[in-house]
């Protein structure tokens, strides 16, 4: 298609946008990339696949100038680049949307679109291009724009999203790295990012594409570039390799069927928690949810459509507009009120961002675990820590956790410092543990291995909530999912109607039968 | 939206801090009127004026963010003042255009030297400008151990007053302050300071150059202080090694009370102008109430916590907090 829009010009296939040959760094003795090595063409699509610590996140920081390679060569159209700073990388074209979501907070959200980009001074005419070219961009992306006087602090987390890639996309990349930048997005969101990618892609740009989700990979991609402990281990063109084929590549072993749903489980109709004519949004219908004792139970939806609220009114961090939550234990049914109060009869609650509500970054690994349970350890008013230790050591085998426990966690990656945060809770002996969307940013192995624990969980008579942004994670782990839209409750699908069909078709509404006849 | 109403909502302090200094003028202009009179105006004004600039000295390292508390502006006044008197005037270089310069360049250097520390050393600020503090002032002790008094013609011309009286002349620093200011906004180094201030690492990966960012907010701040200098030898209109640390911590104070959040990132200029003012009047109140003066500072304190618990409590209400997960 390129070639074809652009006969009379040097085929641009020809030079590559970007040329990477055994990329190397080491950190002290760490060696988080031994052989990077990739190219892009102009008007491709190219997917870098690997788990956590495979060194994708290395290989981004080399090519948008956050770290300089030990060894390696850089080629940007031809010409040799070695980037001091992200602002070389900048001006040679490559433009890095990172995994977090780095905004200034407090300034509006014109600012920061602009960050960077141009010339800082301000004066009418420049004002009013640039809020037309952000203004063209933001409803390329969203279907529609926002406020851009606003500080970026008021826009939702998606919504932040949206601004990090339009400041990306209104640079005008020559390579676009897109590390893990769709996470937060919902479904119709991402299709139009996919289909403006496409769209820049048609006009000669390049992309390199990191993500967790198969599905995006397998739609998005032309090539696929899998990276296995720091080393390019092989390359895949589209319609070459299924995805299990893929999985295999980048884990360098066997994982069978990705998409097969778990054994149905006898569970007794008992109820765990309740919510009784609930309303999540003014003018929507009540609802009844009975959360069984020992479930996995799923709560999924386009992110806003009400998911989140049911996950944080269990926990009492939330109050629906109207109904009522109850918790039922063994000595009878408690109103949930707050938080603390829920807490303290074993329904915990897990963050979905753990950088800012589930962990302490500075702190080590095992004061993160021990934290709200370190009470246990004392005895005659003394911290005994030996006990900790004991109990850590019990606990990180139950989630497979290797690392030592003295470092820090703001070290580790995403995936374990998911399972550091998923120990902690486990350490309380939960009754009911709610997950917010528990594996996101997490390596597809660790998912499993995390799946895997849930799963002994709920063997074990704890209650799993789970709400998650994620098709196959649903069809993967859950008993049963209900689907939310609009604030109110679309489908209920249980057993084998928990299909990834099923569960998209409710995200927009549509009742499963039809969807799928 | 309303660029005025969203300036609001972002400085909800702001409205704050000038309701406080209307209250205030006018409780003062009542109790003692003669204090705004054709007579005493200029002097009222040559009274504020070093705590204003100096205040204004605190504002571009508190806005840049890693807790950038400028310890060092109050003895910098001092120096500044010292080196003036003490080693200019002295040796017959005394001349405003050629001792108000090197006033202002001092100012700036030392801002460039605390900023490069922060900056390219990677040291915290309330550290390094505590050094500073130190240095600074034991060097106004060492440059000048008493007092001198006499200063230069410029000095007393800058205390006076036009149109019969009703116009100090000392306004003219704070002129040419705010339109130092004004020019930084127009050019964007303001923005680029308030968005290191509020994620320096989102402004580091757009290509922005922090640490010159960082050390240009220091240096004007020093440029600042600098004016603030020859705003006390106008006040004092003589040389002394002391007087300029007195400043240090009004100077914090009034960014405070002024609605900027001490975290960076955000704020106006206006506020801390007025938070100093608020500062002056409440010491003018208690005089003119004859309340002994070692209770001014219990006085400034309480009015300060007072002022940043009502700030803390009005961001709060008016600013929502997305937190993660939420929905718009």
């Amino acid at each position: 298609m390129t070639a074809a829009t652009a006969p009379t010009t040097v085929p641009r296939s020809e030079q590559p946008v970007l040329v990477a040959e055994g990329l190397a760094k080491s950190f002290g003795q760490t060696r988080a990339l031994t052989d990077g090595s990739l190219d892009v063409r102009p008007g491709e699509v190219v997917a870098l696949l690997g788990e956590n610590g495979s060194g994708k996140s290395t290989m981004v920081k080399l090519l948008s100038g956050v770290y300089r390679p030990d060894h390696g060569l850089l080629r940007v159209d031809g010409r040799d680049v070695r980037f001091a700073s992200p602002r070389e990388a900048l001006s040679a074209g490559i433009v890095t949307i990172f995994q977090e979501i780095l905004v200034g907070r407090d300034r509006s959200v014109l600012d920061n679109l602009w960050l960077g980009n141009g010339s800082p001074r301000r004066s009418r005419q420049l004002d009013r291009e640039r809020r037309d070219r952000a203004a063209e961009v933001w409803t390329a992306l969203a279907g529609e724009s926002v406020d851009f006087d606003v500080p970026v602090s008021e826009l939702s987390l998606m919504q932040q999203q949206i601004c990090v890639v339009a400041r990306a996309l209104l640079r005008e990349p020559r390579l676009l790295v897109l590390d893990e930048s769709t996470s937060t997005l919902d479904v119709s969101l991402r299709d139009r990012l996919f289909a403006e990618l496409r769209r820049r892609c048609d006009q000669g740009m390049g992309a390199l594409f990191i993500s967790h989700r198969m599905d995006e990979v397998m739609t998005l991609a032309d090539r696929y570039v899998a990276l296995r402990t720091g080393a390019v281990v092989g390359t895949r063109r589209r319609g070459d390799a299924t995805s299990d084929e893929l999985l295999q590549l980048i884990s360098g072993a066997d994982i069978h069927g990705v998409r097969s749903r778990p054994e149905p489980r006898a569970i007794v109709d008992e109820a765990a928690m309740t919510a009784e004519s609930v309303v999540l949004r003014a003018g929507r219908r009540a609802f009844d949810v009975k959360v069984r004792r020992g479930e996995i139970l799923g709560l999924a939806g386009l992110e806003g459509h009400g998911q989140d609220e049911l996950l944080r009114s269990f926990a009492g961090l939330h109050t629906p507009v109207e109904g009522r939550v109850h918790h039922h234990t063994a000595a009878g049914v408690q109103p949930v009120r707050d938080y603390r109060s829920t807490v303290a009869r074993g329904v915990v609650y897990v963050p979905r961002d753990r950088k800012v509500e589930g962990m302490a970054d500075v702190l080590s690994i095992i004061d993160n675990y021990s934290m709200p349970t370190l009470k246990e350890d004392a005895s005659l008013g003394l911290l005994r820590r030996r006990r900790t230790w004991r109990r850590f050591r019990e606990d990180a085998t139950t989630v497979n956790f290797v690392p030592g426990r003295q470092d820090s966690i703001g070290r580790l990656s995403g995936g374990n410092q998911q399972k550091v945060i998923v120990a902690r809770w486990l350490a309380s002996r939960p009754d009911v543990i709610l997950l917010n969307d528990p594996t996101r940013g997490v390596d597809l192995k660790t998912k499993h291995e995390l799946y895997d624990v849930f799963r002994s969980l709920a063997e074990r008579g704890t209650t799993v909530v789970v709400l998650s942004s994620e098709v196959d994670e649903l069809v993967h782990l859950v008993d049963r999912v209900l689907v939310f839209h609009d604030g109110g409750l679309s489908a209920e699908l249980a057993g084998d109607d928990v299909t990834p069909d099923g569960i998209v078709a409710a995200y927009f509404g549509n009742a499963h039968k039809e969807a799928t006849a | 939206m309303n660029s005025a109403l969203i300036q609001l909502r972002r400085n909800p302090g702001l409205p704050l801090v000038v309701a406080l200094a209307v209250v205030l003028l006018i409780v003062n202009v009542v109790l003692s009127p003669v204090m705004l009179s054709a007579g005493q105006l200029p002097n009222t004004v040559t009274l504020v004026v070093p705590t204003v600039l100096a205040t204004m000295a605190s504002v571009p390292s508190v806005m840049s963010g890693r807790g950038g508390l400028d310890l060092s502006v109050g003895p910098l006044l001092g120096v500044v003042n010292v080196i003036v008197i003490g080693d200019l005037y002295a040796h017959g270089l005394g001349a405003a255009p050629v001792a108000i310069p090197i006033a202002l360049l001092i100012g700036i250097a030392m801002g460039a030297v605390n900023g490069a520390l922060v900056a390219y050393g990677r040291l915290q600020p309330i550290v390094v400008t505590l050094g500073g503090y130190l240095v600074l002032s034991g060097l106004a002790l060492v440059l000048m151990p008493t007092a001198v008094g006499d200063a230069p013609g410029w000095a007393g011309w800058l205390a006076g007053a036009w149109l019969s009286g009703y116009l100090p002349r000392s306004v003219i620093l704070v002129v040419v302050a705010l339109l130092v200011w004004w020019g930084l906004r127009r050019e964007g180094a303001l923005g680029l300071i308030l968005s290191v201030g509020s994620e320096d690492r989102a402004a580091y990966t757009s290509g922005v150059r922090i640490r010159r960012v960082l050390v240009l907010a220091y240096a004007v701040g020093g440029l600042f202080a600098g004016i603030a200098g020859i705003a006390l030898t106008v006040l004092i209109q003589s040389g002394d090694p002391l007087d300029g640390t007195q400043y240090t911590l009004p100077a914090i104070a009034g960014v405070a009370l002024g609605g900027n959040p001490l975290t960076g990132g955000r704020g106006t200029i206006v506020g801390p102008i007025l938070g100093a003012v608020s500062l002056f009047l409440i010491q003018t109140l208690l005089s003119t109430l004859n309340v002994s003066s070692l209770w001014i500072q219990v006085v400034y304190g309480l009015v300060l916590l007072g002022a940043i618990c009502t700030n803390a409590t009005l961001t709060r209400r008016l600013t929502r907090p997305v937190p993660s997960g939420a929905v718009a």
